[in-house]
């Protein structure tokens, strides 16, 4: 097959058509992704681990059963990745850091065995930034598999800490793939990969079998060309899961009303952002008013929402990751700021990371009146494209710190802050693209279990557009 | 000195926001600090005494020197939410769930 018609560029919808009407062959995709995945994937440093036979094994069964009119749904011989912090029992889990690249789980996590009901195909574990982030790097090399390379532009990052997902997807190696957030981290890959990653809400979604690095902030959920993809593939990983005390049974009445959507934009959204962002961010609220009310300056609620969230990370994280922060096996990470940044973590004060809880209660009912005004809040997804992987973080693009006010206070960080400690869903949607012809992306913030809704208005502003669709050049 | 992106950001003022992500970094900063002006080396004290003590045999004396920047982070984003006062009744959202709005 050549690059151009690569299965993987297509709607989920219309490949799954083709698999049902048997003009595609599950194990045709199946060696199809295998393929894209070790000739491209490995260059990319999106893989970690391919599924190979275990995957054509899984594909043949696929394509009997349809073949026998046994046909399980829209996933039902579609190839996917996982973010390589879900526990499989057939390949390692490594967590994306060099002290876990031999773990073995006896066991599937919930999403996989999921996603394995719906008939869909895992063909390989994504690379991810070590331990999700929770040691604070400040660079892209902060993987045992190296940096995660933009498919857009190599020398630039894909993001994290789900970077081999973001990097799959845009490269048309799998049709989908499983990321996940605890703040930010389906959102930034997905904006810095140009495809469209959905936050589920906290609890739509078991997180039984995945890395814990925040009990009460991490959330799985699917990376894909388009939003009618992530809706399709949500509905097959979410529901009550008894692995996972905090899961809920979906809510009845999370469709759409059908009224016109109410679209709340921050105030502020785009200052003191790159000027390419501001602009694809512009043209995104004209293509959104086409189809819904668009408001201005919508104000959050005034509380701190990035100091409570990265005094949750620490104090949870530092937990989750006491024994090896005090093993000393930091030393292993690839992050430089890895190997030292989980100490400060354990010394997290209880009383803070409770002040942090309680601040945290506070912003649920403002945030949940704010979201019965608006179907959608938006901004765009990150201030920049994705960062050169040469450069640490703290030096990339300074020229946007020029004028900026010292208390100033970024609308898109606070978005995905407050978004996440609320756990309430978020789409990104690929808008435009940047300096280095790398892509941009817009964020939205909708209510809680109001996927639907956001899922609607990201396939009604994806009519009207085709950034979704774009292709880097070589895949 | 060399300084963490924990301890630029502070200087930048753009924690509020942002502390999600650079101190333990899903992601990174939407918006880059400004360079700061490098300050003087200062004598570990407090909790960096302590972390030194506790963890110091793992690290290097320049990743020991980035480990007291972010212990006296510690200390100062404790004063920031210490300056967020709450009601004695204000419970904190332990048992989190999230409800339909």
């Amino acid at each position: 097959m050549s690059e151009s018609d690569s299965f993987f560029f297509t709607p989920l919808r219309e490949l799954a058509a083709k698999v049902r009407a048997r003009k595609v062959s599950p194990v045709a995709l199946a060696e199809e992704s295998l393929e894209r995945l070790e000739r491209h994937g490995r260059k990319l440093n999106a893989v970690v681990t391919l599924a190979g036979d275990d995957a054509l094994a899984a594909a043949r069964t696929a394509e009997a059963e349809i073949k026998r009119g046994r046909y399980r749904g829209p996933l039902h011989g579609i190839p996917y990745g996982a973010k390589d912090l879900l526990a499989t029992k057939k390949m390692p889990t490594t967590w994306g850091a060099a002290p876990y690249r031999n773990q073995q789980f006896s066991y599937d996590a919930t999403v996989i065995r999921k996603l394995a009901d719906a008939g869909a195909v895992l063909t390989a574990k994504l690379s991810m930034v070590e331990l999700a982030g929770g040691m604070g790097y400040n660079d892209a090399n902060a993987s045992f598999t190296g940096p995660g390379l933009n498919p857009w532009n190599t020398a630039f990052w894909s993001g994290g800490s789900s970077s081999g997902p973001g990097a799959a997807v845009a490269a048309g190696l799998v049709a989908f793939a499983i990321g996940s957030e605890t703040v930010g981290s389906i959102i930034t890959p997905s904006a810095f990969c140009g495809v469209t990653g959905l936050r589920p809400s906290y609890g739509r979604v078991s997180r039984h079998g995945a890395m814990a690095l925040c009990w009460t902030l991490d959330k799985l959920g699917p990376m894909t060309r388009g939003a009618d993809d992530c809706a399709l593939v949500l509905s097959a990983m979410e529901g009550k899961d008894p692995a996972d005390p905090t899961t809920v049974a979906v809510p009845a009445g999370s469709a759409p009303s059908g009224r016109r959507p109410r679209i709340g934009v921050l105030h502020g959204a785009t200052d003191f952002v790159q000027p390419e962002v501001a602009k694809n961010f512009e043209d995104s609220l004209t293509v959104l008013a086409r189809f819904a009310d668009v408001s201005r300056d919508v104000a959050l609620v005034d509380l701190p929402f990035g100091l409570c969230a990265g005094t949750i990370v620490d104090a949870e994280g530092g937990s989750a990751f006491r024994e090896l922060i005090e093993s000393g096996r930091l030393r292993e990470l690839a992050a430089k700021s890895d190997r030292y940044g989980g100490y400060s973590s354990l010394m997290t004060p209880a009383v803070d990371y409770l002040h942090a809880m309680r601040l945290r209660e506070k912003m649920r009912a403002p945030m949940a009146a704010l979201l019965e005004r608006y179907d959608a809040l938006a901004a765009p997804a990150r201030a920049t494209v994705s960062l050169p992987i040469a450069v640490d973080f703290d030096k990339a693009y300074p020229e946007l710190a020029k004028g900026r006010p010292e208390n100033f206070v970024s609308p898109i960080g606070a978005l995905i802050s407050v978004g996440n400690l609320v756990g309430y869903p978020a789409l990104s949607l690929p808008n435009g693209f940047g300096a280095s012809g790398l892509p941009t992306g817009i964020q939205l913030l909708g209510g809680a279990f109001r996927e639907a809704g956001l899922a609607g208005i990201g396939r009604e502003l994806q009519k009207r557009t085709d950034f979704h669709l774009r292709r880097p050049d070589g895949y | 000195m060399a300084k963490t992106r924990r301890a630029i950001l502070k200087a930048a003022g753009a924690l509020s926001a942002l502390a999600a992500l650079p101190v333990r970094a899903q992601t990174p900063s939407p918006v880059p600090a400004a360079t700061p002006t490098p300050a003087p080396a200062k004598k570990p004290d407090g909790l960096a005494l302590v972390a030194r003590d506790r963890y110091g045999k793992f690290l290097t004396e320049d990743e020991m020197v980035k480990m007291d920047e972010d212990m006296a982070f510690l200390d100062t984003r404790s004063a920031r939410l210490r300056a967020l006062r709450l009601e004695n009744g204000e419970e904190p959202a332990l048992d989190f769930r999230v409800n339909r709005t």
